[in-house]
């Protein structure tokens, strides 16, 4: 395998307010952190070391947007290092890099519901990804009918839909 | 009367649709008025803010001008909701040159956050501002059930922004549901991520997560698990009935357990709409 070392990334990180050179890897981020335990591939501490060298597999990979957002090691990390900030200056870097992975898609399709829609619609937003079939296939057919049923999926408009595509068209 | 713009969040539409429901019946059953911003925006949560810091925050900033605007506070039944306005405001109330730059977009939309707002959750408004004695007042059937709250992650953590209760520690849920006169059963669990934000990202990871979590907190022999934020509800509903577990106990939002202590029918507080069967529950709380 071939690695990119990058260090303007960890500068980058900075920039964006996620100071990475202060973790000392002791580990407690990993250690408490709730999709490590199910999943050892994702772990906070290498990546905070790999956003410290710069490597650039962590931009590309979609590996930063395996967080749950859980804040779990912010609140424990000795060295205030923010951990799950880090996590997302990541995400933030790589969108901004324009990298194409299934979190990048994830976010860029998002913020395009709440730029037309003013609100998000968990539905809309899953029939984008994975289209009706791939959406059909997340949820048991009886959970499925019962959310139906109960009324419970929704792909309403806001009346705030003008003023947030307005926001939108401003910055970018 | 308390008085709060509320904030009902973009699930209230959706799969939370009894939360909001539940919300607004106990609301008015304690006289505490809810004046709903019916054209807010989505927070944007945490993917806004990766997508772009600065549309997060004018977004959020958008929401915190409606609530100005209205001359009150804002209520929020959504964990995310209360995360992401909380931490806008912060920066934009710590940063004069931001949040400048912000009141240049909102200008556009003939608003303005001046930075008077704040921003609260349901469950700090009923155990804070309203209170416990005062709620105590107005149960008039005390709940004689096993109940798990759950906290889930973003109303406690991180602290430097929710500063809401200890994060290792909370006992805010606990206070209230001992008031309404349940046997509280505190799992160290209650403050595990249930992974819901995972869901489209990575479906497995987010099962894997879920499932650890739903085995303790059902493991616990309670009537009920209550919740806090629409999405861990949601989770830990669906869940139940996703992974087939023997045992399934209802989940219901802080709401609609309040509601069954204030003596409002279930269908007022849209028990009907939960996914995990609830007439067992509603047997048992009603005598």
């Amino acid at each position: 395998m071939r690695i990119n070392f990058n260090s303007e990334i960890a500068e980058e990180l900075k920039k964006l307010g996620a100071d990475v050179y202060k973790c000392y890897q002791c580990g407690t981020c990993t250690g408490d952190c709730p999709v490590a335990q199910v999943n050892p591939i994702f772990n906070p501490r290498k990546i905070m070391l790999l956003a410290s060298f710069g490597v650039d597999s962590i931009l590309e990979s979609n590996i930063a947007w395996l967080c749950s957002t859980c804040y779990k090691c912010t609140s424990l990390c000795p060295r205030d290092v923010k951990p799950s900030e880090v996590l997302g200056a990541i995400r933030n870097l790589s969108i901004a890099r324009n990298e194409n992975n299934t979190g990048t898609r994830f976010a860029k399709n998002f913020a395009e519901i709440i730029k037309n829609y003013g609100i998000l619609s968990e539905v809309k937003l899953a029939i984008k990804l994975k289209g009706i079939v791939g959406s059909a296939r997340m949820l048991p057919s009886e959970v499925a009918w019962k959310m139906l049923r109960k009324g419970k999926v929704s792909t309403a408009k806001s009346p705030a839909a003008g003023e947030v595509k307005k926001i939108f068209e401003m910055v970018e | 009367m308390l008085r709060y713009a509320y904030f009902p969040g973009c699930s209230s539409k959706s799969t939370s649709l009894e939360y909001h429901i539940s919300c607004k019946k106990v609301a008015e059953k304690l006289g505490i008025n809810l004046i709903e911003l019916e054209n807010s925006n989505c927070c944007g949560t945490h993917v806004m803010e990766d997508y772009n810091k600065k549309i997060w925050l004018a977004l959020n900033a958008r929401n915190l001008a409606l609530a100005e605007e209205k001359k009150c506070d804002l209520a929020t039944i959504c964990s995310s909701c209360y995360l992401n306005s909380k931490k806008a405001k912060i920066i934009l109330d710590n940063d004069e040159e931001k949040k400048r730059e912000i009141n240049q977009i909102l200008k556009k939309i003939n608003r303005k956050y001046y930075g008077n707002v704040k921003i609260k959750h349901i469950l700090e408004i009923l155990v804070k501002d309203y209170g416990i004695e005062r709620l105590k007042e107005k149960i008039t059937m005390p709940l004689d059930i096993k109940a798990v709250p759950y906290y889930g992650c973003q109303i406690i953590r991180p602290p430097e922004i929710t500063n809401f209760d200890d994060p290792e520690n909370p006992s805010t849920f606990e206070t209230l549901l001992d008031a309404l006169g349940c046997e509280v059963i505190s799992l160290p669990q209650r403050t595990e991520c249930c992974g819901a934000p995972l869901t489209l990202i990575d479906q497995k990871l987010y099962h894997s997560m879920l499932k650890k979590l739903l085995n303790s907190l059902v493991q616990s022999n309670a009537d009920c698990i209550v919740t806090l934020c629409p999405l861990c509800h949601h989770a830990l509903d669906s869940g139940q009935i996703i992974f087939k577990l023997k045992r399934k106990i209802p989940v219901l939002h802080i709401t609609q357990i309040i509601g069954l202590a204030l003596g409002l029918s279930p269908k007022e507080i849209a028990l009907d709409k939960n996914l995990v069967e609830t007439k067992p529950l509603i047997k048992k709380s009603t005598y």
